[in-house]
């Protein structure tokens, strides 16, 4: 979206004009709805997503566009996590390693171009990854898992964990160095040691 | 044994297939919720400067104003004076770890010290 387009799409949603603010914030929606997901689990990702979208529908006026929005909505969605997981006592949870939340047991995997040996060292791979993730600290695992599978950026983790951009360098940085240590010890080894 | 060898793009590809699933709803459904919960509530108004605004945060500089105006009268009060200004009672709002009054009846003066005041910046967000 070109620079001008958000800039009046952002004064008109200031001034109190929905569809404005839906086309502007909208795109961000999966995002949003990854961080929520990691952060309360996938019961409650849709009401965090909702509550994190009226909050910036209620301060959109003191929004300056200095952050990014997706950044921006990070942030609100960190702190609608948080309140949730206060309010219904939750712990932090990410999902089973077993069940993903996606509804996808493998059936739809694309297996165009393997052959069966791929196949089976990618699904011994898979397993030996979850596992490895489930040895990880909860803070790691969450700052991994926004970056290499949800693919958000260091602002955005940064905005979306409440921890500064240099922790997320530092998460992600031991977090991969545990999730290596912890596929070593079941035997895959990375062929460039530890990167 | 049997050792694998895998490079870090393999486990980043295993970990990109741990994508959190999109949203339930789509787009059309969702925007017509949000629009029905949003139109219950206010957008929160544009905090522009005011005057009631300046004036609510200037108290936070009175106790610095006041140290400052006494700091002044300490140094030129004239010598010949008999005033000797006296602090009787002494408030201040903002965050500080102390206060020191010193009165010097010699000079004809009182000096206030506040330590460590914080001072808001007026910065928001």
């Amino acid at each position: 979206m070109e620079a001008s387009v958000s800039a009046l799409l952002l004064e008109r949603a200031r001034q109190g004009d929905m569809d404005a603010f839906l086309a502007l914030f909208e795109d961000s929606r999966a995002t949003i709805h990854s961080v929520a997901w990691r952060l309360v689990g996938p019961d409650e990702a849709e009401d965090v997503v909702m509550d994190t979208y009226l909050r910036a529908w209620k301060s959109v006026t003191g929004f300056t566009g200095r952050a990014s929005v997706r950044t921006w909505l990070c942030r609100i969605a960190h702190n609608c996590a948080v309140d949730w997981l206060r309010k219904r006592r939750h712990v932090v949870q990410p999902p089973d390693a077993e069940d993903d939340g996606s509804g996808n047991d493998g059936q739809f995997e694309d297996t165009h171009q393997k052959n069966p040996a791929e196949l089976m060292a990618g699904s011994e791979l898979q397993g030996a990854i979850d596992a490895a993730l489930a040895t990880v600290s909860p803070e790691h695992r969450a700052v991994l898992l926004l970056r290499f599978s949800d693919g958000l950026s260091y602002s955005e983790i940064a905005a979306a964990t409440g921890v500064s951009m240099g922790t997320v360098m530092s998460r992600l940085f031991n977090g991969r160095r545990k999730l290596i240590k912890a596929l070593a010890v079941m035997g895959i080894k990375t062929a460039g040691g530890w990167l | 044994m049997v050792v694998n060898k895998s490079s870090w793009k393999q486990i980043e590809e295993g970990l990109r297939s741990r994508k959190s699933p999109p949203p339930h709803n789509d787009s059309e459904s969702f925007m017509q919720d949000f629009k029905a919960r949003a139109s219950l509530m206010r957008q929160t108004p544009v905090e522009a400067p005011s005057i009631s605004r300046i004036f609510i945060s200037g108290w936070r500089y009175i106790g610095v104003t006041a140290a400052a105006l006494l700091m002044l009268g300490y140094f030129f009060w004239p010598a010949q004076s008999t005033l000797v200004t006296q602090v009787k009672s002494l408030q201040i709002l903002a965050p500080h770890s102390g206060v020191i009054i010193m009165t010097d009846e010699d000079n004809s003066g009182t000096v206030v010290w506040v330590t460590d005041l914080e001072a808001d910046d007026g910065s928001k967000g």
